[in-house]
């Protein structure tokens, strides 16, 4: 016997899904505060450019970058990088007489979304190759589906070892320098100062944990009177940084490592000056601390005296290829271009390069080309290792200071730590 | 009748012929489909069956992948049938001892309940980096195996997906038509009322809900073949969200509302996604626009006309019509 009638859980799970739908619209546009920027960018509008009249022979070069979230700004500035690329390679005539088309999609939403999206843009729109990838987590799957989707995959931000040490495969290469080669470089920079007590602030996943673990280690070996005091981990899109901030103040530290990035980098200097933070510490390091994605946001508001690095550098090299190439960009975007803009150019170039000496896009054939390969990028002569597809390359530091004529921090007192010593025997298996 | 068992038949021909004719996105997405089809339908049984407002479902989903994951990770077993009942009985488990606490309570609390422990077993996934690879999860899954057979291929992913999605809805079909599923619906309607009657409410909710876990384990248990690898996001409440959304979507009055449902927000969000950047916007619109207008979901509204017109008092789903105060009739 069943005349039964709607009751009030009915009523409470409509409520709930209303409460939901409005949060996913809010989320959204909380979302979309940085982004905004980007759906105005040649990058997002370019991917639909040729659509229809793009015929088979077009070479399609998928990209996955944050688009959304925190992280926004590195997408669009990676995705700058590699648009301008292809548009010089198109003007020049593309890759073996073919045109370069690239689409762009949201790595944002977490990892399954970033494997769906990935997988659409092999599967679905027939991408030939993937460029970009911002989240080490991301990466971490990634290079997965390029296995299986049999895809060459060139990362040119995402930074953990692995991809290119315990999970290798032959489909990941990396045109950038890793987390590990980054978080030494600081060692030999802090072995310097004459400081012992060192304390971490990171992101509270893969890329963070590894880094501090790799700077701790390298810099006990160089200056084995070193004491780590106090380690921290915020949660990736951390909006408040106070407790953290607060422990390691407490913990007597003199120097702070951290690889804090893009929107958390932001919000976690904000935060700290509110608590006199870098005055009351000697020294504060940042691998990633002079991206233009932190500079530009911060403006006058960045400390001086950091310590900071980028992967590449647009004032570190006075050369005509460099400065040819920072003037092109900022005439085109009216922006300086960050580390990810020059290592997504750079990855599109060494494609060009790949697929013009293996006479076709046929994947096998290119990986064979790119492995060992060595490109005149703007900054210089970068390679490929064969061995497990890593770019080791001199990594630029430097302290920031405020300049008016580029409207942002920059660095300053600049030196170099050589490839040399960033560089450690490959892990991967073959 | 001869025309809906002709659609029926063509159904089943469409669904059998699908991987011949499908590309390998689609035929990635049809797996993903089927994975959350079976997902929506037991979190269903919960919601439409069971009055029980869950915010905790992504639990069993992300236990069914993560033990599938373990088992061939960590164990190299990579056999449905070892890995499958494997997934459903640790969710089960999983189920007993959480369910203990849950089903007793009712509205609001058993939703906060139920999202609490769903935001532990989170915690402990991307927490243990030891066991569960914290927030990197378990990347590499190898495909599944079946007897002397690697369902290496999309199409042979796609028949085992079919096979237990299909065989999971027959079940719970079943299950909801059953005197068990009639005894759930009058807990729901009128708890105090179903004591009187003899119904041990708290066994029978305990047991509903033991059930929904098993079978979304094994629709987590396929979703992680299919991506090949299990995330800690398959555990977060966004993914409990994202399947009440389904549910409400396509209609929690309605047995197979939630199917379309789930299919619906699963083609849809890659398409969204390439229209444009905001596409978690125009999702969060849909459901709205659905809430407000067809308040019983897509297909909640004609298993409505159906029993009216048919006059069918043992209609599909729980009792959708709407109108008459008469609540205790």
């Amino acid at each position: 016997m069943e005349r039964i009638r709607p009751g009030r859980p009915r009523r409470a799970g409509r409520l709930a899904a209303l409460a939901l739908g409005l949060s996913l619209v809010l989320s959204a546009c909380g979302g979309s505060a940085k982004p905004a920027g980007s759906s105005t960018t040649p990058a997002s509008s370019g991917s639909a450019g040729q659509g229809a009249t793009a015929a088979a022979s077009t070479i399609k070069i998928g990209v996955l970058h944050m688009l959304s979230g925190p992280y926004a700004l590195y997408g669009k500035y990676g995705s700058q990088g590699i648009q301008m690329a292809v548009d010089e390679v198109n003007a020049q005539g593309g890759i073996l007489g073919r045109k370069v088309e690239v689409k762009v999609e949201d790595e944002n939403g977490g990892t399954s979304h970033a494997v769906s999206s990935m997988r659409d843009l092999i599967q679905n729109w027939g991408a030939q190759f993937i460029v970009g990838v911002d989240s080490s987590g991301d990466a971490l799957a990634l290079v997965d589906v390029a296995k299986q989707l049999k895809t060459p995959m060139i990362v040119t931000h995402a930074a953990t070892p692995k991809i290119t040490g315990q999970l290798w495969n032959p489909y990941v290469f990396r045109v950038t320098t890793n987390s590990r080669s980054d978080a030494w470089a600081a060692a030999y920079i802090a072995a310097k100062m004459p400081i012992t007590k060192w304390a971490g602030i990171n992101p509270d996943y893969e890329y963070g944990h590894s880094s501090w673990q790799d700077f701790s280690s390298k810099l006990k070996e160089l200056r084995p009177d070193v004491q780590f005091v106090d380690e921290e981990y915020a949660p990736a899109g951390a909006q408040d940084f106070s407790s953290y901030i607060a422990k390691v103040l407490q913990s007597g530290a003199q120097g702070v490592f951290s690889v804090e990035w893009a929107g958390d980098l932001v919000t976690f200097i904000r935060q700290a000056k509110g608590f006199g933070f870098f005055d009351k510490i000697q020294a504060f390091m940042d691998p990633v601390g002079a991206a233009i994605a932190v500079a530009r946001p911060l403006g006058k508001e960045y400390p001086n005296g950091l310590w900071v690095s980028a992967r590449y550098y647009f004032l570190a090299h006075d050369t005509p290829a460099n400065n040819q190439f920072v003037q092109n960009y900022y005439s085109r975007y009216h922006e300086y271009p960050d580390y990810v803009s020059h290592e997504g150019y750079k990855a599109v170039y060494m494609l060009k390069k790949a697929i013009e000496a293996a006479g076709s896009t046929q994947a096998d054939a290119v990986i064979q080309q790119l492995e060992g390969m060595c490109i005149d990028a703007p900054e210089g002569r970068d390679c490929i290792r064969a061995q497990d597809h890593q770019m080791f390359k001199d990594l630029v530091w430097g302290r920031s200071q405020y300049s008016d004529q580029y409207g942002m921090a920059v660095m300053t007192d600049m030196q170099v730590i050589p490839a040399a010593q960033v560089t450690y025997p490959p892990e991967n298996k073959r | 009748m001869g025309r809906r068992e002709g659609l029926r038949i063509l159904g089943a021909v469409a669904a059998l012929l699908f991987p011949w004719v499908a590309g390998d996105y689609a035929r990635f997405l049809a797996v993903e489909v089927l994975a959350l089809a079976l997902f929506a339908v037991s979190y269903n049984l919960l919601l439409g069956y069971g009055g029980m407002l869950s915010l905790g479902h992504a639990a069993p989903f992300g236990i069914g992948a993560y033990t599938v994951a373990l088992l061939a990770l960590r164990g190299g077993q990579s056999s449905v049938l070892v890995a499958l009942p494997a997934a459903v009985a640790a969710a089960m488990l999983a189920a007993l001892l959480t369910g203990l606490f849950v089903v007793r309570s009712s509205q609001v609390f058993f939703t906060m309940l139920t999202l609490a422990f769903a935001q532990m077993f989170y915690a402990l996934a991307s927490r243990w980096y030891a066991v569960t690879g914290g927030d990197t999860g378990l990347p590499g899954l190898p495909p599944p195996s079946l007897g002397p057979w690697t369902l290496s291929s999309g199409t042979a992913l796609y028949y085992l997906a079919l096979l237990l999605a299909g065989g999971g809805l027959w079940a719970l079909w079943r299950l909801v038509r059953s005197p068990f599923g009639l005894t759930l619906r009058a807990t729901r309607e009128n708890p105090r009322r179903s004591a009187f009657l003899g119904v041990r409410v708290a066994r029978v909710r305990l047991a509903t809900y033991v059930v929904a876990w098993g079978w979304a384990a094994v629709a987590g248990a396929l979703w992680a073949w299919n991506q090949r690898a299990a995330f800690p996001d398959t555990l977060y409440w966004s993914r409990s969200a994202e399947v009440m959304a389904m549910t409400i979507l396509g209609g929690q009055g309605s047995f197979f509302g939630p199917v379309l449902g789930a299919a619906l927000i699963t083609v849809l969000e890659p398409l969204l996604n390439r229209l444009w950047e905001y596409w978690s916007l125009s999702l969060g619109l849909v459901v709205i626009l659905v809430v407000f207008l067809l308040p019983q979901g897509l297909l909640g509204g004609r298993a409505e006309r159906r029993r009216g017109r048919l006059g069918d008092v043992r209609g599909e789903g729980a009792g959708q019509r709407a109108g008459s105060g008469a609540r205790s009739a």
